[in-house]
């Protein structure tokens, strides 16, 4: 119990900060395709009998250590050329799930409230559409509260379904900032990935955790998918295969996702101070020693001297509310003064 | 609320196995956890090979240009550094003589980042301190000092003879023995598989050879003696071993007696099994006789603060729902929209949800929703937190119900 308490002035000596702290994450095709169990049969990925999307985890989901990294699925908007196309598998959910992402992340437009459509540039103005993708719905585990803009990239293989990355594109979104190169959406901030010989590949809903991949990226691609007996481009791939399929393509052709998370840390940081006159006694018992004070070593002219170990946050009642421990003795005499900075992280 | 969660160690062949969990091989790594015998904070990098860093050409200068190595290189953390004194926790430090630290966080100017790792992992680590009170003279030019050979050991001591009111084997010394002389088995127990201490009464240590169970040490008094309880018969039987520090989470273990009735083991400095020789192997970069085993067990003792609340919703209240299926399908929600005018259908109706029990009959209406999430509001209506049922639970106009909603701090 102390004896004096020593006021903190809430306009002086109390600092609110943030931090921002970053994590790497790198994901690669190993994991995603072929190294737990056999292609498209992989351990981690886990496939849902409503066939409307697919889970990646970072291990066989059958163990409790594996953690679940992103989920995978397709979609074409009903004003796409392969809608109604004939031969279609899983349609309507291929429509329900674009609209559905661009309701959650784009909104409506126009008096008729219609859904508005994925856009390759940060217009929305209706032009350059991107009617069929793939999304990459990340995990909020991997991307904490946001991910950090201009540190997206993917690398897929575009080349033949037997050696896809003997071609590779990569998309970046360099050209974002927290300063700019963004679109603000009822989905959050999103960028374009882009690359300068490629063009746009893509965009990426930073607080969402959402990448959407346009199909174009494989307009070129003969095989884009290809079971041993049919080979089909990504838009026959589209209408004829089911979602998991076109997820195992897109699986199939991953070659890197890397990008920097961001959590923001809020801290209220109280600055303790200690002037030369204070805090140069302990009531710690061992400080007195046949009521003397020990360090003083028998000599009563000598200085007091105290460690400071412990600082405690008192209210206004005087009622302990937190600690905060120091990770070595500071030494106190009245020689010197001290500002020890408690910071509390919430 | 109070709880004492249970702890199990097992250490064989310089492995730990915590709560007889095995260590599990991936395609990557032999040990996917890389916390070999305990816990792993965030349990992130699973099954990990490779690196993560960042470009080093000018460590002063790091940028977050990233490179990778490996097929499955692990995620890192990093801060860019700024002018707030913020940080990762403190990098090691380099002690000398008179105590400096040197943090590279510190030394960094402003601007580039630093990272740091995971896998953060916590176990339990054993450390010999053989004649634990030694010391070593270091002389540089004509000024020498002495320097504690085990500063764990000298770290403890005035704890332990604070203890020594619970117990005299506490004592660092007392006319039967120094502890400064003896030889010291640390066990260290991190605080997050104990919380506030450990339990009394709860610690057992099992030593064993070849599978038989050669001693047990337990804490029968609950005064933090380890006194030797089995099995009958035994050498050293109903001796003190040693002693257990509840509150800081140590086990002190000074038993020197041979369990292994005089036939020789590899115990590393020793041939002798003792108590002294527990746990050996246990992250202490140690090998010791495969024929050796050791169990060690115990219950901590947390205390979560529990705040309960109390959510009515009384007859007649709560009875109306804003989702939209709520109200019959295909039903004119504006009456009346123009430029001067914006009148609501009023007559929209409710669906009617009242289940009936034959076929082909409807059951009259009834006003009942399924509550199936309460939420929390401030005085500024800002909503602070949402409890959600297991189970939509029905509400009938006519009915009380009371929810009660736990939030552990």
């Amino acid at each position: 119990m102390p004896i004096n308490y020593e006021v903190i002035n809430p306009n002086t000596d109390v600092a609110t900060t943030k931090t921002l702290l970053h994590e790497v994450i790198p994901l690669t095709g190993t994991i995603v395709s072929g190294t737990y169990g056999t292609f498209p049969n992989d351990d981690n990925v886990k496939n849902y009998s409503h066939g409307m999307f697919q889970s990646v985890y970072d291990y066989p989901y059958l163990s409790s250590s594996a953690n679940h990294i992103f989920d995978l699925t397709v979609g074409f908007d009903e004003s796409s050329p392969l809608s109604g196309a004939a031969g279609s598998v899983q349609e309507t959910k291929k429509i329900n799930m674009y609209n559905q992402f661009s309701q959650v992340l784009l909104g409506y437009t126009g008096s008729a409230n219609t859904v508005r459509l994925f856009e390759s540039d940060l217009t929305l103005d209706g032009s350059d559409p991107m009617k069929e993708v793939v999304f990459v719905n990340f995990s909020r585990l991997l991307t904490k509260d946001q991910i950090k803009k201009g540190s997206m990239s993917i690398t897929v293989g575009t080349a033949s379904w037997a050696a896809p990355f003997a071609g590779t594109k990569t998309f970046t979104d360099s050209a974002a900032s927290n300063t700019g190169g963004t679109l603000n959406t009822v989905g959050g901030d999103y960028g374009v990935l882009s690359s300068s010989a490629d063009g746009v590949g893509g965009i990426v809903f930073y607080q969402a955790g959402m990448m959407v991949l346009t199909s174009s990226i494989w307009a070129g691609t003969t095989d884009f998918f290809d079971d041993g007996s049919t080979q089909r481009t990504i838009d026959e791939q589209l209408v004829s295969g089911s979602i998991s399929g076109s997820a195992d393509a897109f699986r199939h052709r991953m070659q890197n996702i890397q990008f920097n998370n961001t959590t923001e840390i809020n801290s209220t940081v109280y600055f303790c101070r200690a002037s030369h006159n204070k805090f140069n006694y302990s009531n710690n018992p061992t400080y007195l020693n046949e009521s003397t004070i020990r360090v003083k070593n028998g000599n009563p002219t000598n200085p007091p001297i105290s460690y400071i170990t412990t600082i405690g946050l008192y209210n206004s009642s005087n009622e302990l509310l937190a600690v905060a421990k120091l990770s070595e003795p500071l030494r106190k005499d009245p020689t010197n003064e001290l500002t020890l900075r408690v910071r509390l992280d919430y | 609320m109070r709880a004492n969660p249970h702890s199990n160690f097992l250490i064989y062949s310089s492995s730990v196995y915590y709560d007889h969990r095995p260590i599990e091989s991936g395609s990557f790594s032999d040990d996917i956890l890389s916390a070999s015998g305990g816990i792993s904070l965030f349990e992130y990098n699973i099954d990990k090979q490779g690196t993560t860093g960042f470009d080093e050409s000018d460590p002063t200068q790091r940028t977050e240009k990233v490179e990778t190595t490996g097929l499955n290189p692990p995620i890192i953390p990093y801060v860019n550094k700024g002018s707030n004194k913020q940080f990762l926790k403190a990098s090691p430090r380099t002690r000398e003589k008179i105590q400096t630290v040197s943090d590279d966080y510190v030394l960094m100017s402003q601007g580039p980042l630093t990272g740091s790792s995971y896998s953060m992992s916590a176990s339990i680590t054993r450390e010999l301190m053989e004649t634990a009170g030694g010391k070593t003279t270091n002389t540089v030019g004509a000024s020498s000092w002495e320097v504690p050979n085990y500063r764990h050991y000298y770290s403890l001591r005035n704890s332990l003879d604070f203890y020594s009111t619970r117990s005299p084997h506490y004592a660092v010394s007392n006319p039967d023995w120094n502890k400064d002389e003896q030889d010291i088995n640390l066990i260290s127990v991190p605080k997050i598989f104990y919380g506030t201490r450990i339990k009394p009464g709860s610690l057992s240590l099992k030593f064993y050879i070849t599978g038989t169970l050669v001693g047990e040490l337990q804490d029968t008094k609950y005064n933090g003696e380890l006194v030797q309880v089995g099995p009958e018969g035994s050498t050293g039987s109903g001796s003190v071993a040693g002693v257990a520090m509840y509150e800081e989470g140590f086990v002190l273990l000074t038993g020197s007696w041979d369990l292994t009735e005089g036939v020789a083991y590899d115990f590393d400095s020793s041939t002798t099994g003792s108590w002294t020789r527990f746990a050996c192997g246990a992250n202490d970069s140690v090998n010791c006789s495969t024929s050796a085993s050791f169990d060690f067990s115990f219950k901590g003792h947390t205390e979560t603060q529990v705040l309960t609340m109390f959510a009515h919703a009384r007859r007649g209240e709560v009875n109306y729902s804003n989702n939209p299926t709520f109200l019959e399908y295909g039903q004119r929600k504006v009456e009346i929209s123009s430029s001067n005018l914006y009148i609501e259908n009023d007559k929209q109706k409710i669906k009617n949800t009242v289940s009936s029990s034959y076929a082909g009959f409807d059951a009259p209406f009834e006003r009942q929703v399924y509550i199936s999430r309460i939420a929390l509001y401030d005085d500024d209506k800002k909503l602070i937190g949402i409890a959600t049922l297991s189970n939509p639970v029905l509400k009938k106009e006519a009915q009380d119900l009371s929810f009660k909603l736990k939030l552990d701090i």
